[in-house]
């Protein structure tokens, strides 16, 4: 594994102290591994030269400087884009459950990425947190500085309260009157239909909906192995629990809420991928990136 | 409810085990945040309140389990029926010790019992321990008030075998009737042979209050007699062991039967049908005086080994009144043998001195004084004194009178030709040993006299004419043992027919069975099986060969000990005995069991209940 590639690795990148080389590792580290540049557009303005690569496009290649210095080079551009994008970070007290490291924290780091990616490709980027409400909101924006203060409440965001992702995003479209790009990073523990019908609701008013279902697996499969006292860390509620009795039938119903989520946000055109705290952070960039690249 | 192990119940604390251990895991159970149980809560809530009721249940299930296991070792018993626990009474308790208690573990089994019966009574209850059987050194009766529960077990402790049997009829006077402070019981702790129970008393039937705690035994198989056939009547070759064996029990018995007499065995085998007996006989060479018969594949011991001795009786004087030729070589047959008798013979009896005699014979004579039969008559008064008569041609008033009291004596009669013997009653003891062996037929007697019987005609000859009439101490023959009236003499009939009516009429026996139990005053000291030397006034303890200087005298349980027979339920019925089976009662009333399957019960439901997911 390369350098760069190694902090894609959740529990890697989870040692690292700053956010922002983080989130800039994470990128970096992605983008290497793209046999296709990410970048394209329109209205381009160059920004600087890059050695080419397998993988680009010959014809971008900088035939006046290959006549001076006999290498390759291919010009960079940097790419104007109107995309107005909401990172929307579920802070919940049940978000810092996790084995090696909490949903919170993995979701942090993905939101810091994203954020870090977006402001790089020059897009307007905003985030907003949230458990029943929403607690800390940074509008769009393509400034270099909007990175810092979207880093400072990713930073800030520590697991509290419960999720109620819906009056959460009733309180957003009241927010967001320009159409854009929502991406929701969350564990969803509200009540199903209640997140569709909220969802759907953003989907009417034309946004575009990336959903990150973000998922322990111990969450998934409930793999622990003896009785024991557990807590809720939403309610604060307890009850003790003998796994081995009810595993079964929780893995069942588990996996029927997520193929619930599945099968209605597809019927609303609504992109929705499930992350475990153990999944690269490349997968979920992925996704992002095919959802972007539809987008423009 | 009692307990016959109370230490086990200090097991009941550790019901608190599981109750500790669960506290104990619950404390120490690991706190796991997790991101919401709502999503369990909402899908397993009715589980969850199943499992947490479920949790419960095993937890009191464990506790009754160790508390059902505890309860169970401790062995608590219920009583409902014959007597309740804590019961309140006064209770005389009649603890069977006789010989046939000895018998494999009875006599212990029957202590634990009477342990276990007095576990039922109240403390305060007041008893009164009764042996059937009195003891060697130990007064069979010892109690004359109550005493309370400690002393009655005391005193159930120190009870030993007696070596005899006893009846209840002759405890029953020394029974405390009086001054009972609760209400009466009567407790018969033993295996209830019939014999006990003979003449059983009124008084204890009409209270219906009297209880027999049943000891089981084994199967039953005696040897209930063995009789010598006269050792000195039949053939001087050899002599006849005779051996009845009875089958007691409820199956058909097939087995050997043993007779062994020095280096002599001899076996025979025999089948014997339930309720029925066999007599197996054995012929013996006459210098065999003792053995034993034994009869294997029995369980109860006592009367499986019979100790037989044949002897010659003591010596007896006799006075012979007329002649004294035929009669006497019938008394003392060979010279060898030393006979058994030892004869005087007079004309008439005269100034003679009766009382050194035993019998006197009055041999064809014709008449007697009437001083001669004041003397006889005088001479009868004694105990074990006999005049045997046998009639002549003739006889007189005087004589007649004298017989008179057993029969009269009416014309002489010459038969022509003969007659022979027509009727014999062979169940008595006198013709006992003629039985089976034609020795009596064709007995010739040409003359005899016609007798008008007034007591017991054992003997008939032909014409219905009583040959010989038997009274207490008088025996009269019809003729007279002489080669011109009857050919008896030159027949083997002869010796034993004298014998045996010499020893009948003076009430004397070949026969000197002697019985533990028994006092040998007549044998001086005796030198017991076990060595040790039994002084007359002393009781014979142990079964087997007892031998004086000159003699060995076999001494065996006498049959009523040997051959157990077990009071009926409807004999018991009619006496109002109310039988208990202790170890029956005990079983029924065990909870141990009973717990135990609770136990197993409860173990499988919390298995079940765990399996329930």
């Amino acid at each position: 594994m390369s350098i760069s590639k190694k902090y894609l690795d959740p529990e890697v990148l989870a040692r690292l102290s700053r956010l922002d080389i983080k989130a800039r590792l994470v990128v970096e580290g992605f983008m290497s591994g793209l046999h296709s540049s990410p970048y394209k557009g329109f209205s381009q303005e160059f920004a600087d030269y890059r050695q080419y690569m397998p993988g680009d496009e010959p014809k971008r290649i900088d035939w006046k400087v290959y006549g001076r210095n006999d290498r390759f080079y291919i010009k960079e551009y940097q790419e104007e884009t109107n995309l107005r994008c909401y990172i929307l970070l579920d802070k919940s007290g049940s978000m810092g459950f996790g084995e090696k490291i909490s949903k919170l924290e993995y979701a942090k780091y993905l939101s810091a990425s994203l954020a870090y990616m977006l402001i790089k490709q020059k897009d307007s980027v905003g985030i907003a947190t949230f458990d029943e409400k929403i607690e800390e909101i940074i509008p769009p924006s393509v400034r270099k500085s909007n990175f810092i203060e979207i880093l400072k409440i990713i930073d800030k965001a520590a697991p509290s309260g419960e999720t109620s992702l819906s009056n959460m995003l009733y309180q957003l479209a009241q927010k967001t009157k320009k159409r854009g790009l929502i991406i929701i990073i969350s564990d969803l523990l509200d009540d199903p239909s209640v997140v569709i019908k909220a969802l759907r609701s953003f989907r009417y008013r034309k946004h575009e909906i990336l959903v990150f279902h973000i998922i322990d697996k111990k969450e998934y499969d409930f793999s622990f192995d003896k009785a024991a006292l557990f807590h809720d860390l939403e309610d604060h509620s307890e009850m003790v629990i003998e796994p081995s009795m009810i595993r079964t039938s929780y893995q069942r119903k588990f996996k029927n809420l997520l193929q619930f989520y599945r099968q209605q946000l597809l019927e609303s055109h609504i992109d929705y991928e499930t992350i475990f705290t153990t999944t690269p952070y490349d997968r979920a960039l992925f996704s992002f990136l095919q959802k972007r690249g539809r987008l423009i | 409810m009692i307990f016959l192990q109370p230490i086990y119940l200090i097991g009941l604390a550790l019901t608190a085990v599981p109750i500790i251990i669960h506290l104990w895991f619950r404390k120490k159970l690991d706190k796991i945040p997790f991101s919401t149980l709502k999503f369990l809560k909402k899908s397993e809530a009715r589980r969850f309140g199943w499992l947490r009721i479920r949790e419960i249940m095993v937890l009191v299930l464990r506790c009754i389990l160790i508390a059902l296991i505890f309860l169970s070792l401790a062995r608590p018993q219920f009583k409902a029926g014959f007597l309740r626990s804590g019961h309140l009474a006064s209770v005389v308790v009649i603890f069977d010790n006789s010989y046939s208690m000895a018998y494999g573990n009875n006599f212990e089994v029957a202590k634990t019992s009477a342990l276990k019966l007095f576990s039922r009574y109240s403390s305060k209850s007041e008893f009164s321990v009764l042996s059937l059987c009195r003891t060697q050194g130990a007064s069979r009766v010892n109690q004359t008030s109550w005493v309370n529960k400690k002393s009655a077990i005391e005193q159930i402790h120190q009870i030993n075998v007696a070596n005899k049997t006893g009846t209840i009829r002759a405890l029953f006077p020394h029974f405390v009737l009086d001054k009972a402070k609760y209400p009466m019981e009567y407790i018969y702790v033993g295996d209830g042979q019939e014999n006990v129970f003979a003449d059983f008393p009124q008084e204890l039937s009409i209270e219906e209050n009297f209880y027999w705690v049943k000891i089981p035994m084994g199967n039953n198989l005696g040897i209930t007699r063995v009789s010598l056939k006269d050792p000195i009547a039949i053939s001087l070759d050899n002599y006849v062991l005779s051996i009845t064996v009875k089958n007691y029990g409820l199956d058909m018995w097939q087995g050997k039967i043993t007779l062994q007499a020095e280096n002599y065995v001899r076996e025979q085998e025999c089948e014997i049908r339930p309720a029925n007996e066999k007599i197996l006989n054995f012929t013996l060479p006459i210098a065999l005086n003792h053995g034993t018969v034994h009869l294997y594949d029995d369980s109860l011991l006592p009367d499986n080994i019979y100790y037989f001795s044949k002897s010659l009786p003591e010596k007896m004087r006799i006075l012979i009144i007329g002649t004294a030729r035929f009669l006497g070589s019938g008394l003392n047959p060979t010279n060898e043998l030393e006979g058994p008798f030892s004869f005087d013979a007079l004309e008439s009896i005269g100034s003679a001195n009766l009382q050194r005699y035993g019998l006197v014979i009055l041999n064809g004579i014709d008449e007697i004084s009437k001083h001669d039969k004041i003397k006889l008559e005088t001479f009868l008064m004694k105990e074990n004194k006999g005049v045997l008569c046998f009639l002549g041609q003739a006889v007189g008033d005087n004589l007649n009178s004298f017989i008179n009291r057993c029969c009269r004596a009416e014309e002489y009669v010459s038969a022509k030709g003969y007659v022979t013997l027509d009727w014999v009653n062979y169940d008595h003891p006198i013709f006992e040993v003629f039985e089976h062996t034609g020795v009596l037929k064709n007995i010739k007697f040409h003359s005899f006299h016609k007798l008008d019987a007034r007591k017991n005609v054992i003997a008939k000859l032909t014409g219905n004419n009583p040959f010989i009439v038997v009274d207490s101490g008088l025996s009269v023959v019809a003729t007279q043992f002489l080669p011109r009236y009857t050919d008896i003499v030159y027949k083997t009939a002869f010796v034993p027919l004298i014998h045996r009516l010499i020893v009948n009429t003076a009430h004397q026996s070949h026969d000197r069975e002697l019985y533990v139990g028994d006092q040998a005053l007549q044998f001086g000291k005796l030198k017991a099986p076990t060595g040790e030397y039994i002084l007359p006034e002393q009781v014979l303890l142990k079964p087997g060969f007892y031998t004086t200087a000159q003699d060995t005298l076999g001494v065996n349980v006498i049959a009523a000990e040997g051959n157990l027979k077990m009071l009926g339920s409807k004999a018991a019925e009619t006496m109002h005995i109310e039988v208990i089976d202790l170890e029956k009662d005990f079983k029924q009333d065990d909870m141990s069991t009973t717990l135990l399957l609770l136990a197993l019960f409860i173990l499988l439901l919390e298995s079940l209940l765990l399996l329930i997911r």
